[in-house]
């Protein structure tokens, strides 16, 4: 009996209830969204193996110079004093600033501010819930309430608003020779071209992941040692470990669970028939499954082989209706013996420190990632990975160009040591150590209180921090799982081993029309195939792939297969 | 017309919220025609007329969304709309004050408990690999029971949650009608032999009868609108055929970019639906002697 | 009267049945309570049944020593109180002058407020009128743009439909205006309805999440829904989003979110207690007199 909201409208959130209701209701929209979430093609990093995006990188646009030759817009941080300019930038909330500060006044807005004073820019920060950002966004750019400098995960929005006319294209402002040199320098070639469009159109500047790395196996080897076998390294010799497992219930369960494939991601490209050709795994993208469904034959190995698993009481029973909170329990408790998870799952703190709580539950329990297994159509190795972006910047019109201008050298600036470095790693001596050329945390839970709260937030040129390198990114972050460093290091090697496949970041035109459909296929069918009797899995598949067909996915595929040349 | 002159007054700020807030953004209702630019005033964006209902028409997804929709609720109400009418009654019949206190607070605690924290209660007690129920099941019965993973049980499933999270606020209502039904008719009843049964059907149920026909009437008008919380977060991926509703169609539509005119144009078309079916419930309730709403 | 006989079999079953009700409607609310204070193993473990394992509140001092939740509370409040005085006295007004079924224009009044039950113009457009009236980013914007809720206005007048006739036209003879009817007569008699009423705008105030996510700009007026939400993010990671986000101290997540619903619920749960002392029985004895 909650006020009658109408029906109408972007009511997506219907009913104003309780805090909590939209937990589960984030992981879900993260997880589409992110299954959605467009990644750029991530040649940059020495791993990816996919180079086909040299055709589609388009040819910068010209940009407007002065009569000196410079450009009309300097946006590298020091070439311009700029006179008293005041930006807004969008910071996330996530109600954490420690007492005696606010998100916008605290020790880190003042430095930023401390900083970009000496080039005549002021910055103000416009917090917003980090959790529903995208509705936020919704409503603040259409109302012209959106701040100069707004930040958004989806591209798709970032695009869309540009298409309709609403925001600048920096490109002006960035792709000059002496324009933004350090963003140029940190972010690189590859990433700031995933903010752009075919036309060469700059909508949105890119943040550049630390490290592609997305999934791991994770097995449990004290139960594989106690029924007497070594480390799997291909599907059968899986199979067997973890029927043996079930079988046997070494580890004295009530309810052992042999297997839940949270992300197939890696064991997808264990059955690919399309790993090895770097365009058609472009063509399928890695943002959109349902594509990979259709397009890649191996899926119907993949599938095939989960159903067996499913039917042999090896995958849990009701795996669909588990919720992330219900899966993570059933590997403290002991349960579970083998899954697919995000990279570094088992050790990471943001996840819960899962393997530090079995241990406490099962004394001698080991619960750590085993390298990916290699294809089974060719024998080499293939992983899945990120794309190479993570964040989109833009500017709406709202800003006026001089406000852009410092938008762009306010970005420059972050690329700088002064700059994303500070924010993230915080003051030598007083956050740090220098240990192998690594900043090595000193006090965790001062950094914590002092700085951490923030630094990814006001951070926005990098997801997941400043790094150089990834293997900076690496070490750095196996100090931050004290005790299990060497799980972190193998983790994130295991993740990103032989050749990786990037999420692509291209979506086709199409696209939007048909993916809803696309989808609620996908979601029914990919559970019927999993759960259905092993007799029935063919007549399964072939229902599958013709209601795909049906829906249109072959208008998607062709356009994906026109934008990469194929 | 004069000696209505403080009806009017009284009308005057309520007339001017509805005009303000209500009508004024009415023209919203419009980007179902277009094809909307959001940084373009909506009556700037191109008009595309029934292009988009057209489309959505043609979606065997929507269609079977309507259908869902239609189950669900129409099932929900036809448990919880008696049940909640039985528990006000049996409140009511409660002696003890302090008891009935206790009990009345107690009851409306699950409205306020999420959704969320239903979805994961529900699993805990229905899965059918370590839910209690059928954990006791299966040593009762030796049969365990697909709560959450067929379709028909699903259907139950979701309508159990939704009894039990709404019917005790739902008595509120109810009881606030009882406390008006006037004592000196009990009194008369008994003094003519009824009996307790007696009472409750003749002289309880008729008192609080405009306050039942109007709630049904609401609710019933309501039919083809649905939250996003409970087949969201009770529904998965097995049960798609029963779980997918209206409001989890919008949703993934608005996913991938911000489809204003497809969700609008859904908005509107369960509108048109809800009222012409308040219409027609109208009709009837006035038919049969009662006030109806409008 | 009713039966002397207070101990009748019937009355019995009546309360064990609703004594069973009441314990099912009680064991999540005692489910979120144990979770809220149970230990971080515990609560990972999804071990937590209806009695906490390792008690322990640091989920609660978390919240509860942010300034920003108390501000937060603050605001709802604020917003709580102001609301549902403003819309239990719209509603009230709008729900006696349309019970009077002699009033001229009644139909096209109810009409043009049923209307908007069914249509409205949307986000945006609502939006801008919001911000064009000056309210956007004050408090003013959580209460006023809601303030009528059509099915509550139905309900009151559904009530005040059925007073009796005759009390009005006795006092019409005596000379009062509509007013003095509504408040000398009206109201006296309606206070369980008023009470009730106010109690779902009360909650629905309460509850505001939606709203102060789009017009709220500065983070202190942000509604206690608001900020509790935003604090929990920070452990929803979704999964290739891979955003690792700065390390705060270990909470255990599970507990912290439903501290967070026990936080959110509590204060406005005990006012329906106190709020039962207006549902009076027989208020009506003695106004109706032959």
């Amino acid at each position: 009996m909650s006020d009658c909201r109408p029906a109408i409208g972007i009511n997506i959130n219907q009913g104003k209830e309780e805090t909590m209701k939209k937990k589960v209701l984030a992981k879900l929209v993260a997880m589409v969204l992110a299954s959605t979430m467009l990644f750029g093609c991530g040649s940059g990093s020495s791993q990816s193996a996919s180079s086909g995006s040299a055709n589609n990188t388009p040819a910068s646009t010209s940009v407007p110079k002065a009569a000196d030759g410079s450009s009309k817009y300097q946006t590298t941080y020091g070439s311009k004093q700029f006179n008293n300019v005041k930006i807004t930038v969008e910071l996330f909330d996530r109600s954490n600033a420690p007492d005696g500060s606010t998100i916008t006044d605290n020790k880190w807005t003042k430095y930023v501010n401390e900083q970009m004073n000496k080039v005549g820019i002021t910055v103000e920060f416009v917090p917003v819930p980090r959790w529903d950002e995208v509705t936020k966004m919704q409503a603040m750019v259409p109302t012209g309430e959106a701040p100069d400098l707004t930040l958004t995960y989806t591209y798709a929005y970032a695009e869309d608003y540009f298409n309709q006319g609403g925001t600048w294209d920096l490109s002006e402002f960035v792709d000059g020779d002496d324009q933004a040199l350090n963003m140029k320098a940190y972010l690189g070639t590859d990433v700031i071209n995933i903010g752009r469009n075919l036309k060469g159109n700059l909508y949105g500047i890119v943040a550049k992941r630390a490290t592609t790395a997305k999934s791991n196996f994770f097995i449990r080897k004290d139960l594989l040692k106690k029924v007497g076998l070594e480390v799997p390294t291909n599907p059968d010799e899986l199979y067997n470990a973890l029927d043996k497992i079930v079988k046997e219930n070494p580890g004295g369960n009530k309810n052992t669970v042999g297997a839940i494939i949270w992300n197939g991601w890696n064991l997808k490209q264990v059955f690919s028939k399309i790993a090895g050709d770097p365009v058609a795994v472009q063509v399928c993208g890695g943002g959109e499954d349902v594509i990979q469904d259709y397009y890649d034959p191996g899926m119907y190995d993949y599938y095939k082989y989960m159903n067996k698993l499913y039917n042999n009481g090896i995958l849990h029973q009701e795996y669909y209706s588990l919720s992330e909170d219900d899966f993570k329990s059933q590997i403290v408790t002991g349960n579970l013996a083998f899954c697919e998870y995000s990279v570094n799952g088992n050790v990471d703190v943001l996840r819960g420190s899962l393997l530090k709580t079995l241990q406490e539950n099962v004394k001698d329990a080991d619960f750590a990632s085993i390298p990916q297994f290699a294809n089974v159509n060719d024998g080499k190795v293939y992983t899945a990975g990120y794309g190479a972006g993570g964040l989109i910047a833009f500017c709406p019109k709202t800003a006026s160009e001089e406000v852009v201008e410092a938008c762009m050298t306010y970005l420059d600036w972050m690329c700088t040591d002064e700059g994303g470095f500070v924010l993230y790693h915080g003051f030598e001596n007083e956050h740090y150590k220098m240990i192998d050329g690594v900043p090595t945390v000193i006090d965790a839970e001062y950094n914590s209180k002092d700085k951490d709260w923030i630094r990814t937030d006001i951070f926005i040129v990098g997801n997941q921090g400043y790094f150089a390198t990834v293997d900076d990114f690496n070490k750095c972050t196996s100090k931050e799982a004290p005790g299990y460093e060497q799980y972190v290091i193998d983790n994130y090697q295991y993740a990103l081993e032989g050749t990786v496949n990037h999420d692509t970041a291209y979506t086709s035109p199409s696209t939007a029309d048909l993916i809803t459909d696309l989808n609620i296929a996908k979601d029914d069918y990919q559970t019927k195939l999993v759960t259905c009797k092993e007799s029935e899995y063919d007549a399964m598949y072939k229902e599958y792939m013709a209601e795909l067909k049906r829906i249109g996915m072959d208008t998607i595929i062709a356009e994906r297969e026109k934008y990469y040349g194929k | 017309m004069w000696n209505y002159r403080w009806m009017y007054l009284m009308l005057v700020p309520i007339m001017a919220y509805y005009i303000i807030f209500k009508y004024i953004p009415m023209y919203g209702i419009t980007i179902a025609f277009k094809n909307y630019n959001v940084f373009k005033k909506i009556s700037e964006s191109p008009w595309v007329g029934f292009d988009v209902f057209m489309n959505l028409f043609k979606s065997k997804n929507f269609w079977n969304a309507v259908r869902n929709t239609l189950i669900l609720n129409f099932t929900t109400l036809l448990v919880s709309f008696p049940l909640t009418i039985t528990v006000s009654l049996m409140l009511n019949e409660v002696r003890s004050s302090g008891f009935k206190r206790v009990t009345q607070s107690v009851l409306y605690l699950p409205h306020f408990i999420s959704w969320v924290v239903v979805a994961g209660i529900s699993t805990n007690l229905f899965s059918i690999t370590t839910g209690t129920i059928n954990t006791i099941l299966l040593k009762t019965t030796g049969h365990a029971i697909p709560f959450l993973s067929s379709n028909g049980w699903w259907i139950f499933t979701y309508v159990i949650c939704n009894v039990w999270k709404e019917i005790g606020w739902g008595t509120i209502i109810y009881l606030a009608a009882l406390t008006g039904v006037d004592e000196s008719l009990y009194e008369a009843a008994y003094l003519d032999g009824a009996t307790k049964f007696q009472r409750l059907i003749y002289i309880t149920l008729p008192s609080i009868k405009s306050v039942i026909v109007t709630m049904l009437i609401l609710q019933i008008s309501k039919m083809m609108t649905i939250g996003l919380d409970a087949p969201l977060l009770l529904g998965n991926k097995k049960v798609m055929a029963v779980s997918e509703v209206i409001s989890t169609y919008t949703y993934r539509i608005g996913i991938e970019r911000a489809k204003y005119s497809d969700s609008t144009a859904i908005g509107l078309f369960q509108s048109v639906f809800n009222i012409i079916v308040l219409i027609l419930a109208d009709r009837f309730a006035k038919a049969i002697g009662e006030d109806g709403i409008i | 009267m009713r039966s002397k006989n207070k101990f009748s079999v019937g009355l019995c079953v009546n309360g064990l049945l609703l004594a069973i009700l009441a314990f099912i409607c009680l064991y999540p609310f005692l489910n979120v309570l144990a979770y809220s204070v149970s230990g971080y193993n515990a609560v990972l473990s999804g071990r937590v049944t209806f009695y906490p394992i390792n008690f322990n509140i640091d989920a609660y001092k978390q919240i509860l020593g942010k300034t920003q939740i108390w501000m937060a509370m603050r605001t709802t409040v604020i917003v709580t109180l102001e609301g549902t005085l403003l819309s239990l006295a719209l509603t009230i007004f709008a729900a006696y002058a349309l019970s009077r079924n002699d009033l001229p224009g009644k139909s096209i009044f109810t009409g043009i407020i049923l209307f908007t039950m069914y249509f409205s113009g949307g986000m945006i457009p609502t939006f801008m009128v919001v911000k064009n009236v000056g309210l956007y980013d004050t408090m003013a914007a959580l209460f006023i743009p809601q303030s009528i809720n059509v099915f509550n206005f139905i309900v009151m007048r559904t009530f005040f439909r059925n007073l009796p006739e005759s009390l009005e036209e006795a006092a019409r003879i005596d000379g009062a205006s509509h007013l003095k009817i509504l408040f000398k007569i009206v109201l006296p008699l309606s206070i369980p309805i008023i009470a009730t009423i106010g109690l779902f705008y009360a909650v629905g105030y309460w509850n505001t999440y939606f709203d102060a996510l789009l017009y709220i700009k500065s983070p202190e007026r942000y509604t206690l829904q608001l900020r509790l939400k935003s604090l929990l993010f920070g452990e929803e990671l979704n999964n290739s989003n891979a955003n690792l986000e700065g390390i705060g101290t270990q909470v255990m997540t599970q507990s912290l979110k439903m501290a967070t619903v026990a936080v959110s619920t509590i204060p406005i749960l005990v006012v329906y207690p106190w709020l039962q002392k207006y549902f009076v029985k027989g208020v009506m004895i003695g106004s109706v007199k032959g």
